[in-house]
Parts: C-alpha cells; sequence; structure tokens
C-alpha cells in the first residue's frame, strides 16, 4: 500500500517566509501551481503534443532504426597525437594557469582548468594576494563567451547595402523565431585588413596622428597605458578617449575633489566592525568584487572564530540588493534622498563623535538638514550615528554605490575621515585604470572635423552611451571607422572594418587588481577565430609589433618617411571617393582634417579593393617584435626592475600570476590633507531632488549578470535566475507592492493568472488562445510606458518586495538590437533613458500601463518546498542565549505524529537528526562504522556567510555540463540547475528581509528517490553519495516526484544537442553541439541525453580523481585516504564568501565535521528521516537594538511565538512554558505526553 | 455448403505459432549473441596509417610499453606515442631509415632544426579499444595498482597488428572489480606481458605461489578494494 507521508501543518498565521507575493498571498490558484507534481507545462502532453503525434514519431523512429542498421557497426574514431609533446603536458589530465581578467575596477585574479590545451573552468586565484580566491558569476560564465559560436569570427568590410538596424517597435517577449538583424559587412581575407592597417600606420605616422583617435574602455592594464604613452610620444595628436556605463567614476570625482588628485577607494571590510552602505551594492554586482565579500565575510565569521564581535551592516537603498538582504538593518530610501541621508548622518555623526567636528566643517551648511527627514528616516540615523560612534575611531566604514553622483561619494569621504577610518578600514590607492577623455570629449572633436581614423576597441558605445550623447550620428561622421570587438554588435553597424577581437582567454596582457597587485595575463588558447587583441593593433599601428605580411608581398624597402605618407596620405583620399584637391597635395595634416569634416557619408568611405602599392619599411630602424607578449615583457621588466635575463622571473611571474614586490600596498597612496573649499562647492552644487507627486524616480543598476550588455550572448547568464527576483532572460521594470494601483495596474493583472495558452511547437509561438485539452498556465505580466524628459520605453513590470515607494529599478543591458540568438530579445534598453547627466537615477518620470502583457520566466516558485522552517535565522542576542535555537525551531521540534509511540515519533533535542525513525533505513548504515568505508563525504553552508550571489550556481554549471533550456522551457520549469538558490523573503511584503538557501541534491542516507526507480538507475553508495547511472535510466521521472527537495531535473529534450529554439523540431531535424560549444565541457563529466535524469553528484569526477591520486602515490603500499581538501567541490571553490564546506564527515578533525558540530547546524525537512548529508547553519543577524524594529531582525519566526503558533495542547503535549524564553531546555522537557495534552 | 478449407488447415494455427516461435527463438539468439560486446569488438582489427608492429618493438626488441605510452602511469587516458618519439630511432641515417613503413615519419623530420617539423601532420592512429562515453576509466589506477597491460589488451607483445582482444564490457570489467586476486601481479611485473606466476623465480617471496596466492596476498597488502559502484565509472 502506499505510504503517504502526513507533513505537519504549516504555520498558517503570523508572520513567516515566503517566495514570492503570490505564496504570501496564498491564492488558491497558487496553491494549485505548487501541488502539481510538476508544475506548469512541466509535462509533454501539455505541450499540444498529441498522442497521434506521438505514435506517428514513434513510427518515423523506427523506420530510421531498420533504414539505419548499417549504421550500427562502430564508427571509425581516430587518435591524434601531437607531433612533438608540448611541455608539461598530458594528454587528457587538467593544468592550472595563473591569469586575469582585465574589469572595470582592476583586474581579477584567475587560475583557469585547461584540458589539452583548452580552458574549461575559471575560478578566482587563491594564492593571489589581491584576494582569496572569490569569484562571480561574469567571470565563471566568462569562458563560454571564448566558445561562443555567435562571436565576431571573421574580419569584415562595410558594403554599400549595409545599414543600421531599426528596432522592432513591439517588444518581443524574447520566445523564439524573433526577427533577426540582416548579416553585416562582407568577408575579406586577413591580409586585406593588414594591409589596410599598414596604411593607416604610415598615414598617421607620417602626421604626427593628427585624424587617429581611440575609443576603449577603462583597462587597468599597465601595458597598454605603456602603448598609449609611446603614442603620445610617437604620434602626439593621437586622441585616446575611453567610456564605459557603469564605473567608479563618481567616487574618483569626489576624490580628486576631497584630496586634490583622482584616487581608488580601497576599502577594507574584513577590519570594519560596523558598515554603512549607502545604496552600494558590494556583495552583488561587480562593484565590490570578490575582495568585498570575502572581506564582509571574514567579519561575519567572527561569530565563530572569536575574533572580536561580528560585524553590522546597515544597508540604505531604493532596489532591494543581495547587499541589502545580507543587512543587519536596511532601509528603504530613493536613490535620489541618499544625498539627503548622506548630509544627515553627517549631521548626526558631528553630534556622536567629539572629534569628528572639525574634518565635517568642510560639509557645508548641514545645520540646515536638522529636522529634514520625517519617518523612518529620521528615527534611524541618530541611533546609527551613536552606533557608528560606538565602534570607535578606525573601526567603521562607509561606503557609497555607484548609481550615487560625486557630492554623495564626497560627503562619504569626509565621514571617513571623520570617523577616523582612513588608513585603517579605508585606503586609497592610485587610479588601476589611468584617466583618459570621455565620450563627449571625443564626440565633441569629431563633430569638430577632427578625426579621420577612429578605432573602437571592446565595449559596445553605440548602445550603451547615454541617451543624449548621439554616438552612432558621430561615428557616420568619421572618414575611417575600425571597430575591434569580441562580438559584431550595434557599434559594428556604425563601422566601415570589423576585426574579431581575441577574449581576454585568447590575449597576452597585464593587469593591475583592485588593490593594485600587478598580475599576468597570459593566453590560455590561441586566437579560436584569428582575432587580434587590443596590445596588437596598437602595437601594430605603432611599429612595436610587426603587421604580418601575406605571402608573396616583397620585404619593405628603405625608408622615405615624408614622402611615403604624403603619397599614403593620397591613396586614402582616393579610396575614401573624394579627388584630393590639387593644392593640398604637399599633404599638410591642417589639409586632412578639412577632409574629414566635410567626408560625412560613411558610404563613400567604404574603401576600394586593396589599390595599395607595396608597403614601405617601417619608419623605426627598431625592429618590431612578432607577438605582444613581448610588450607585456617589456613592461614586466620595468615595472620588476629586473636586470638581465628575464627568463627565471618571467617563469615566475607567469606561474604565480603575480610579482611578490608589486603586491598592493606599493600602489597605496597615504590620503593627502582634506581640501574643504573643493568638497563644498561640489556639495554644494548637487541640490537636494524633490519628486514631483505622480512622477517617480528610475534607477539604472547592473544585475551582476548582462555585464552591463557585454555578457548578453551568454547562455549561462541569461539563465541564471536574478538573485533577488528570480527571474532570468529578462529585466524588469522593479517597482514597490505599494505603487503597483498607481500604474493602473490591478489586483488581477499582476501576474495574469486565469489566461491560458496553447504553446504551438511548429511556430515556436505561445498562443494565447484557449485549447480544450492541452493547457498550460503561464504567467503574464503587465506592460507600462516609461517616460523621462520625452523618451519612452516600454517594459514589463515586476513587483519587487523591497523597493523604495517611488522608485523603480531597471537594469542596464538588456534590449541589444543585434546580437546572436541567445541574447536575442532578452528584455528592455534601459540605456534609452539614461542621461550623461544622471547615468544612476534620473527623477521626473512618468509611468503609463500600456495594453501588451510580456512573459517573464520566473523561477522563484518552482520547486517549492513550502513554507516548512528550511531556512533559519535569529539574532545574536537570542544566539549568545540559547546557542542551539535551530533546534527549537521549524515543525520538527514539536513534532508528534498521531497513533504513533512518542518514543518513535519523540523530539531529543540534543541530537535531532536521530529523532525521526524514517520508513526506510538504508541497511549499509546499520553496519558498524568499522566496517563502513571510512570515506562518507557530506557538506555544509552557512547561510550567514551565503549571499546569494549566484557564482556557485554558473560554477555548477561550467563543471558539470549543465544544458540552457531557453526562456520557454524556463516557463514551464525545465530549467536544469543542479544548485539552486531559494530565496526566502521574510515578514512585511513591502519592506521584507531576505534569507538565501542554496539547495543542492541533500545526498539523503535514505534517500527516497532510490527506493522508487524501477531501473536502478540512481542507487547508494559505499561513500553516502546518491550517485546516478544515466545510462541506466529510463525517465520515469519517479524519483524527482518522490524527492522531498525536488532537486532532480529531466531533461526533456535533447538541450545539449539543439539549439534552444529548435528544441521541438522533428526526429529528422539537425542534431549536434557546435564544435566550439563541445570545448567548453568537462570531459570528465557525461554529457546527458534526452529522456534522462539528473541532479548534483557532489562533483563525483573530483572525489573520483582525488582518490586515484592517492593509488597513484600509493602503488605498492595501502593507500591513505584523501587528506581534508583535497576534494573541493565546484561550488565551494567558486564561493568568495567561504560559505560552503566539503569534506568527510568521519573524519572528526576535517573542516565540514567541524561545521556540523556547531550549535547552528540543522538539516532541512529532517523530520522525514531521510538524514540529508548537508547540514545548514542557521543565520544570525546582529541587530542594534537601540534601531527601530531591531526586534523584528532575524527574528521573524521568533521561538517562542512559533510555539504559539501551533496551537498548543491542542493536538500535542508540550510543557506550555518552553521555548526561547526559557533557555537550554532538554529532550526531557520535550518529550511529549503519552496520550495528547495534558493541559 | 463445401469445406473452404482442408482439414489439414486445422494445423495451420499450431504451425505458425510452432515456427514463429522457433523463428521468434533464433531472433533472440542471434540478437542474444550478436549484439554482445564479445561479439561487436572482439576481434576488432582496423589497419593503421602505419604499419607499427607490437610484434617487433615490444615482443622481439623488448621495449617497455612506457617507452612510447609514458603517461600511461600518469594519466586517465594512456597516450599514443608523439611523431617524436618514433623519430628517436626512425629518423633520417637512424634506424631503418629507408623502410617504406617509416617513410611517414621521416618525412615529418625537419633536418635543418634536428626535430620534427612544425608543419608536419600528426598520424592518425584509428582507435582500436573505446569505452562508451558514459564510462571512465583511468589507467594510472589501474597500473601503478598492479593490474597488467595484458589484462584489458591481451598479448599486445604478440600482435603484428593490434586487435581488440578482450569484449571490455561492463560485465566483464566487474568480473576482476570483484575479484582483483585473480589478476593482480607485483608491480615490477605489470608491463612484462609474458609473466606467469609460476616463473618467479627462486628467492622471490612469490616463489612457487598460484596467482590466487599471490593476488591475495596483494590485495591485503595494498588495501585492494575496486569500486563496485556505479560512481567508481559512471560520472
Amino acid at each position: 500500500m502506499k505510504r503517504r507521508f502526513e507533513h505537519p501543518p504549516e504555520l498558517t498565521t503570523g508572520r513567516r517566509y515566503w517566495r514570492s507575493l503570490n505564496e504570501l498571498a496564498d491564492k488558491p490558484e497558487f496553491r494549485q501551481w505548487v501541488e502539481r507534481e510538476f508544475p506548469a507545462g512541466d509535462t509533454l502532453i501539455a505541450d499540444g503534443q498529441t498522442r497521434r503525434h506521438f505514435l506517428k514519431i514513434m513510427g518515423a523512429s523506427m523506420a530510421l532504426a531498420g533504414l539505419g542498421m548499417a549504421g550500427c557497426r562502430r564508427p571509425e574514431s581516430y587518435l591524434v597525437p601531437y607531433t612533438s609533446n608540448p611541455e608539461w603536458i598530458i594528454p587528457g589530465e587538467t593544468m592550472l594557469y595563473s591569469t586575469s581578467m582585465p574589469r572595470g575596477n582592476g583586474a581579477q585574479p584567475v587560475l583557469a582548468t585547461c584540458v589539452d590545451g583548452r580552458p574549461i573552468r575559471l575560478d578566482g586565484h587563491r594564492d593571489s594576494p589581491s584576494c582569496g580566491g572569490g569569484s562571480d558569476a561574469l567571470l565563471q560564465a566568462s569562458v563560454l563567451d571564448l566558445y561562443d559560436p555567435e562571436r565576431s569570427r571573421f574580419y569584415k568590410r562595410r558594403t554599400d547595402t549595409d545599414e543600421i538596424t531599426v528596432e522592432p517597435e513591439e517588444p518581443q517577449g524574447g520566445m523564439t523565431n524573433l526577427p533577426r538583424p540582416k548579416p553585416w559587412g562582407e568577408i575579406v581575407k586577413i591580409d586585406e585588413f593588414y594591409a589596410e592597417l599598414e596604411k593607416l600606420k604610415r598615414f598617421h605616422s607620417g602626421n604626427q596622428g593628427r585624424g587617429l583617435a581611440f575609443l576603449t574602455v577603462p583597462s587597468p592594464s599597465p601595458t597598454k597605458q605603456r602603448l598609449r604613452e609611446n603614442l603620445q610620444q610617437a604620434m602626439p595628436n593621437a586622441f585616446w578617449a575611453s567610456y564605459t556605463p557603469v564605473s567608479d567614476a563618481e567616487a574618483t570625482r569626489a576624490a580628486e575633489a576631497v584630496y586634490g588628485q583622482p584616487l581608488q577607494v580601497l576599502p577594507d571590510f574584513a577590519k570594519a566592525d560596523v558598515i554603512v552602505s549607502l545604496e552600494s551594492d558590494f556583495l552583488g554586482s561587480e562593484e565590490g568584487g570578490p575582495e568585498a565579500s570575502g572581506g564582509y565575510a571574514r567579519g561575519r565569521r567572527r561569530l565563530d572564530d572569536g575574533e572580536g564581535k561580528m560585524n553590522r551592516l546597515y544597508v540604505l537603498e531604493s532596489r532591494f540588493s543581495v547587499t541589502g538582504g545580507m543587512a543587519d538593518h536596511r532601509l528603504r530610501v530613493r536613490s535620489s534622498d541618499v544625498l539627503l541621508v548622506a548630509n544627515l548622518l553627517a549631521l548626526e555623526v558631528g553630534k556622536a563623535v567629539k572629534s569628528a567636528g572639525g574634518k565635517l566643517a568642510a560639509l557645508p551648511d548641514l545645520e540646515k538638514y536638522e529636522g529634514a527627514a520625517d519617518g523612518k528616516v529620521a528615527e534611524w540615523i541618530a541611533p546609527m550615528a551613536k552606533d557608528l560612534a560606538a565602534a570607535g575611531p578606525g573601526k567603521t566604514l562607509i561606503v557609497a554605490g555607484r548609481t550615487q553622483p560625486a557630492a554623495v561619494h564626497a560627503i562619504v569621504a569626509v565621514l571617513n575621515e571623520a570617523l577616523g577610518n582612513v588608513g585603517q578600514t579605508i585606503r586609497y590607492t592610485q587610479p588601476v585604470t589611468p584617466p583618459a577623455n570621455s565620450l563627449t570629449e571625443l564626440i565633441d572633436k569629431i563633430d569638430a572635423g577632427q578625426v579621420q581614423t577612429l578605432f573602437v576597441m571592446g565595449g559596445n558605445p553605440v548602445f550603451n552611451a547615454p541617451a543624449d550623447v548621439p554616438v552612432a550620428d558621430a561615428l557616420k561622421k568619421v572618414g575611417k571607422v575600425i571597430r575591434v570587438s569580441l562580438y559584431e554588435d550595434e557599434t559594428t553597424e556604425c563601422a566601415h572594418w570589423q576585426v574579431p577581437e581575441a577574449h581576454w582567454l585568447e590575449s597576452w596582457s597585464d593587469g593591475r587588481a583592485q588593490n593594485g597587485t600587478y598580475l599576468a595575463q597570459q593566453p590560455m588558447i590561441l586566437p579560436l577565430y584569428a582575432g587580434l587583441s587590443q596590445l596588437d593593433i596598437i602595437g601594430m599601428l605603432l611599429g612595436m609589433v610587426q603587421i604580418p605580411r601575406p605571402e608573396g608581398v616583397p620585404a619593405p624597402a628603405s625608408p622615405e618617411n615624408a614622402s611615403v605618407s604624403s603619397a599614403m596620405e593620397n591613396v586614402l583620399r582616393e579610396e575614401e571617393g573624394e579627388a584630393a584637391p590639387p593644392a593640398e597635395a604637399a599633404a599638410n595634416a591642417e589639409a586632412a582634417e578639412t577632409e574629414t569634416g566635410t567626408a560625412q557619408t560613411p558610404s563613400g568611405a567604404a574603401p576600394a579593393p586593396d589599390a595599395a602599392p607595396a608597403p614601405a619599411a617601417p619608419p623605426d630602424e627598431e625592429l618590431p617584435e612578432i607577438n605582444s607578449m613581448f610588450l607585456v615583457q617589456d613592461t614586466f621588466r620595468k615595472l620588476a626592475k629586473v636586470t638581465g635575463p628575464l627568463d627565471l622571473a618571467w617563469k615566475k611571474f607567469l606561474h604565480d600570476g603575480f610579482w611578490e614586490e608589486l603586491t598592493g600596498p606599493s600602489f597605496e597612496v597615504s590620503a593627502p590633507a582634506l581640501q574643504p573649499a573643493a568638497v563644498k562647492a561640489l556639495v554644494a552644487a548637487q541640490p537636494l531632488a524633490t519628486l514631483p507627486a505622480g512622477q517617480f524616480e528610475v534607477t539604472f543598476y547592473s544585475d551582476g549578470k548582462s555585464a552591463n550588455g557585454d555578457m548578453v550572448n551568454n547562455g549561462w547568464l541569461q539563465e541564471l535566475p536574478d538573485p533577488m527576483t528570480k527571474l532570468t532572460w529578462d529585466n524588469a521594470l522593479l517597482v514597490a507592492p505599494a505603487d503597483i494601483p498607481k500604474l493602473g495596474i490591478g489586483p488581477g493583472d499582476n501576474p495574469v493568472w486565469e489566461e491560458t495558452y496553447e504553446y504551438n511547437p511548429r511556430t515556436g509561438e505561445v498562443d494565447q488562445k484557449v485549447s480544450g485539452v492541452d493547457v498550460i498556465t503561464l504567467y503574464r505580466f503587465p506592460m507600462v510606458e516609461v517616460t523621462v524628459g520625452g523618451r519612452k520605453l516600454a517594459c514589463a513590470v515586476l513587483e519587487a518586495p523591497g523597493q523604495a515607494e517611488g522608485s523603480v529599478a531597471l537594469a542596464l543591458g538588456y534590449g541589444r538590437r543585434r546580437v546572436g540568438h541567445v541574447g536575442a530579445g532578452s528584455g528592455f534598453n534601459a540605456y534609452k533613458l539614461r542621461t550623461a547627466a544622471s547615468p544612476g537615477y534620473t527623477l521626473g518620470a512618468t509611468i503609463q500601463r500600456i495594453a501588451p502583457t510580456y512573459h517573464l520566466a520566473i523561477t522563484q516558485e518552482h520547486n517549492s518546498m513550502e513554507a516548512r522552517a528550511q531556512v533559519r535565522e535569529s539574532n545574536l542576542e537570542t544566539y549568545e542565549q540559547n546557542p542551539t535555537f535551530v533546534r527549537d525551531m521549524g515543525i520538527a521540534s514539536h513534532m508528534v505524529k498521531k497513533g504513533v509511540s512518542p518514543k518513535k515519533w519523540g523530539y531529543n533535542k540534543k541530537d535531532p537528526a536521530a529523532s525521526f525513525q524514517p520508513f526506510y533505513n538504508n541497511p549499509y548504515y546499520s553496519k558498524p562504522k568499522s566496517e563502513q568505508n571510512p570515506l562518507q563525504w557530506g557538506m555544509n553552508i552557512d547561510l550567514n556567510l551565503c549571499t546569494g550571489c549566484n557564482s556557485c550556481v554558473t560554477a555548477c554549471q561550467a563543471e558539470n555540463n549543465i544544458p540552457i533550456v531557453g526562456k520557454e522551457q524556463v516557463l514551464y520549469s525545465r530549467e536544469m540547475h543542479w544548485l539552486r538558490l531559494d530565496r526566502y523573503f521574510a515578514g512585511d511584503r513591502d519592506d521584507p528581509q531576505m534569507v538565501v538557501q542554496p539547495m543542492s541534491c541533500q545526498q539523503c542516507e535514505n534517500a527516497p528517490c532510490e527506493t522508487v526507480c524501477p531501473v536502478n538507475a540512481t542507487i547508494h553508495n559505499d561513500e553516502g553519495l546518491n550517485v546516478m547511472a544515466y545510462n541506466r535510466c529510463i525517465g520515469t521521472r519517479y524519483c524527482a516526484n518522490n524527492c522531498p527537495y525536488k532537486v532532480r531535473r529531466f531533461n526533456y529534450f535533447d538541450y545539449q544537442q539543439r539549439p534552444i529554439d529548435q528544441l521541438y523540431y522533428g526526429p529528422l531535424a539537425k542534431k549536434g553541439m557546435a564544435e566550439s560549444k563541445q570545448m567548453v565541457q568537462n570531459p570528465n563529466v557525461t554529457v546527458r541525453m534526452r529522456g534522462v535524469m539528473e541532479k548534483c553528484t557532489f562533483c563525483v569526477q573530483r572525489i573520483e580523481e582525488a582518490k586515484i591520486a592517492q593509488l597513484r602515490k600509493a602503488k605498492g603500499s595501502k593507500p591513505e585516504l584523501p587528506p581534508d581538501g583535497a576534494v573541493r567541490v565546484a561550488c565551494q571553490d567558486s564561493c568568495d564568501t567561504g560559505a560552503i564546506a566539503f569534506g568527510n564527515i568521519y573524519d572528526e578533525n576535517s573542516q565540514v565535521s567541524k561545521m556540523n558540530k556547531s550549535p547552528r547546524a540543522y538539516q532541512v525537512l529532517d523530520y522525514l528521516g531521510v538524514k540529508p548529508r548537508i547540514t545548514y547553519l542557521a543565520r544570525v543577524k546582529n541587530p542594534n537594538m537601540a534601531m527601530p524594529g531591531a526586534d523584528l531582525v532575524g527574528n521573524i519566526l521568533p521561538i517562542a511565538e512559533h510555539h504559539d503558533d501551533h496551537g498548543h495542547g491542542k493536538d500535542h503535549g508540550y510543557d506550555k512554558d518552553h521555548g526561547a524564553k526559557k533557555n537550554g531546555h532538554g529532550a526531557a522537557e520535550h518529550a511529549p505526553a503519552e496520550t495528547g495534552g495534558h493541559h | 455448403m463445401a469445406n473452404l478449407y482442408p482439414p489439414s488447415a486445422n494445423w495451420l494455427p499450431l504451425k505458425l505459432v510452432f515456427c514463429g516461435a522457433v523463428f521468434g527463438g533464433l531472433l533472440v539468439v542471434w540478437i542474444w549473441y550478436s549484439w554482445t560486446p564479445k561479439y561487436t569488438r572482439v576481434g576488432y582489427m582496423p589497419s593503421q596509417p602505419v604499419e607499427f608492429s607490437h610484434e617487433l618493438h615490444s615482443g622481439q626488441l623488448g621495449m617497455d610499453c612506457r617507452y612510447c605510452h609514458s603517461f600511461v602511469e600518469l594519466g586517465a587516458h594512456s597516450n599514443v606515442p608523439t611523431t617524436q618519439t618514433c623519430t628517436n630511432c626512425h629518423k633520417p641515417g637512424g634506424v631503418a631509415a629507408n623502410s617504406p613503413k617509416v617513410a611517414t615519419i621521416i618525412q615529418s623530420w625537419d633536418t635543418t632544426l634536428q626535430q620534427v617539423s612544425d608543419e608536419a601532420e600528426p598520424i592518425r592512429w584509428v582507435r582500436v579499444h573505446k569505452l562508451p562515453d558514459y564510462a571512465y576509466f583511468n589507467h594510472s589506477a589501474h597500473v601503478n595498482r598492479g593490474v597488467s597491460c595484458v589484462s584489458c589488451h591481451g598479448q599486445v607483445n604478440e600482435m603484428p597488428v593490434v586487435y581488440h582482444a578482450e569484449p571490455l564490457s561492463m560485465g566483464w570489467c566487474l568480473d576482476c572489480h570483484r575479484n582483483p586476486e585473480d589478476y593482480l601481479r607485483p608491480i615490477e611485473q605489470v608491463t612484462n606481458l609474458d609473466w606467469k606466476p609460476e616463473d618467479e623465480p627462486e628467492g622471490s617471496r612469490f616463489a612457487g605461489m598460484s596467482q590466487r596466492q599471490i593476488g591475495e596476498m596483494l590485495v591485503d597488502e595494498w588495501n585492494v578494494h575496486p569500486p563496485v559502484g556505479c560512481a567508481g565509472c559512471h560520472r
């Protein structure tokens, strides 16, 4: 007989944890949704596949099988060895290399895992002095960009028919079959580009670089900086500009005002006891990097390691960010009100800290803010300031976010001075990205007709420039635009040449880490598509790198500088289709300038087929280098002051990835004296904003997975659920729940539940029509039109708990119009509303509801385990009084099953795990320990450290060959992530707290999935792993059905073999993975096929590798067990806060055993008796009890109240006084009375 | 009404059933046998681009397996030698330099640089032993622990052309994983494909012992517990 486990009743009253607003509201539709075993369109039949259709397909496959008998013989395959073995390479074995990834706020040290000469995984460099080995989703996913088959692969030249694609009027919904932009340009041979480059080089070195300009993204590479200096010498008139949409520019501008010189702020989160973030998302986005997360985690770890008190984090922000989720106190303020808050904070700090007055005098008119705020802000600031004062000088840290203007950063800088933090928790370094001209300056120069040749290298300015900076128009005025980029993008459409850029994993360079540490960047693979790096191009223009010559072209003749350049100028003119006026044949520089000024038509600028004469010799006597490695070597030689042969030092530098003498401290600058006048001027220039009634403030943010638009063609990132909204494949306008009615959206509209859709596999569309049988309920979200200063943008609305009222937020980087298949049609282009004057946020937006609706693929309700105290948290006070508070939490602690002997179901507080008698016991574990395998794997996840940054999810995807499934499939709950991050909101729907819980296969000892598999495809092994044999799986999905944690994933389609828009094609359709995509697969993990169940394996490939390494070492002796730390799982490797521990739980001294012994340890759904191998440590918040609402922080399920909720004395008999009020109550007290209640 | 069918038709259904059973049974037997790895794999002997004879090199000349398969003790894969390895002997003016069998090797030699030319094409050896994609075999875990090459690859030192000697099926793997004592041998004899227990000289600690005795001794001494769970090979 089927036994159905009766879960204890959920809490129905009072405060509780919830994953989505629907769950909070507990609508009947929602209950229906979660109670289905496989929600939404999770079964094939619902896809409009009828039985007849199925039989037809079956028939066809049978016929095929008959025809294909001849193919049954194994295909011949080949073993192709090297001709001579490269040093160190062992075929098939992984190699680790040090390199670094260039990023906006400095290079990030990277350890790349390579197999047979191709990188397959990237991780933070654990040994690097700049950070402790953390990574984030962007770094993890960057390796997929390298192998993206839709990268720019060819050298291309503009043709006359190329035009700028017009954006579709209506947003497309991002489903499938979107109109694709026309292919751009004609493919040319690489030699033609070299010839072009040769001409340009000759021309511009002859005219001192007049008319030559570069537009790049800020780069942390010292070599590039050195080349820029060389360029300045060789071609003094060349113009160098850089632009990136999101940067620390405002902070640097503030430092320039405060200290009189451009400095980069380097916060040290580890040392701070009290941290105040003014809308800085230092844990979530690129803003802080692994240094910030690691530092914050060290401050959080003090809870356990006893080195002082755990840090406390205050966050004031408009959008609920990951950092806000980790905050002990979070206040919703509009971005535009942060300036006011900063001033108020300064005022209160002045009152609380006696010594602060002198420094704070630099801020203008602080007194006028007395009483300027009301409500929560007023209640907040004073106790917060007192807390800052109480922490003592140099023990606090205030940081401001990138969305904030320089004035806020200046106030923060002064505050940090006043609190004595400078030199302690705040240090300053030279900016790692050297200053350059701005984009607007470049455009002015173009408008003045002074740019003839423009190299646009990296970035994507046509897409991501502010809406009021007409980049596309400006580029049309330039005679020759050479675009060097990873992808053909919007900027390519305005260019004359498209040059495939070498990915950072394909090129030589170097970089400065955030704290200044000098890092190596070495190629992991030769350029896949013959791309050139930016260093190559600049080096070639400067004659420092040799321009390769096509075969058959004679070697350079003798130099004849001046005449050559004038001749070249004529050639250029002829090619541009404008006859050179004879008067200017002398070719002076002015002539060139006037001429470009008139060259308005880009079509006329299309160069004719190569008519260039044989190139002449380079002007410099020195023989140019053959590749850019030598440029990096020269920089290294100078910086590291290496004299004599470079060999050993260079090898050590590449091996380590950094150079010891060039680490962080050597770049630090002691902050000069404050410049009160400049601060006053800067702060006074920024008026306080007032938001008119009926209008909104729009905040533009980076969501940590689009790289502001550069990485939207990356499937891993697109399908990654946003940490807070759990939104995949799109961005959406985040609106506070209280603001929703103001947009004209009714209670039934968000989302629309009632509508039903049928998926039409032939058109690939979800039709809005009700069909009798095959009905799928999908979320449809209302759309609005946002108008700011006459600029309009239609976008979908997502109700976002925790969003400040009056403020709406939109992530940058989505809504690209020229992008590959993956990024096509995803989201809405926030850049359209962004202006140069206010890049962080803008006021005065009006929002109007429009008729269309939009599908948003949100995973937050998928795989719901419903509220059964999966996440547990408390505050420091409770923890200190009752360290084992977790054991008083959860339904389990009070569970008595009616009619079952209490001895069987009694809750033993000393050993909660042993309290529950399961239906099934794994016989293996009833053997004495000496007969069991001494290796028993287990994992521990510290919720106090997990921020929900998503890097583990991407790392798992990279390590385990997890496919992406596309937006439609996510809508049907078919995402394949083995590891998901469950985000729970707690408390109030407008202003909730947040807890994140990583959830993957729990490797239950008594696994319910194993007992139901009819073919033994999932079984237990003697190391405690719940293993999957994919080739046995027949796809019944019983196991997923029986999994209480909902962590099993089924391959509904051949996600690996088919592009996501062709999943529904028939069996005869083309299959197969792009060759370049095959290269990113981990060769040690099976690539699963359709119809197979899969799930987390605890990275069994790494476990086996570690064990085999011990065998190899042992040879003819007894092998030792792998030492603790020898097996690191992928999620653990990627975690920059170190929240995940993995190891042998039978080894008393392993890290995981030690953590499991923590009083905060608990297991999810432990009362089922499945004995999960993952243990969680409860989150402990550190509220300041003087703050308003402090009693609720981390206390959403207060222990005592929780008990009361359960109806004492009604159906189970506990002593009424037990609970948190009475500390340390033991098992005896907890033992339920024999017969029901006794009072 | 006349009988449409003669009386013998009464037997027709029975005959049909009988024939069906016989043919069906034969079909089952045919599939049973001919779809097994033993039938499909054993004996597979593709012709190689270079006529390399293991019999000559390993058998007659006595070269150790690891001279060419140099990473077998270090990695999961046992590598196929690079052209450079061949040219250690077979370069112009070297061993058998004029033999047409080594012409491909000789041609890839760059006489000016005295090394294998950068432009040389690698030799595309036809793969003989191939496990399914979802099975992961690690050479180093076996050859370092007393499993001889001969156990899986057969008497390669007697093969002029390499062929598939053993089925390499899962059941076949498990035979050894369940009873390793039947196959283990002293570490130093792993690449000696002709080793027999009775060859152990006087004075050796294995002298006079049978395979099983040696194997049991080694299993005990080395703590050999070959994995028999799925995750040992399937990841």
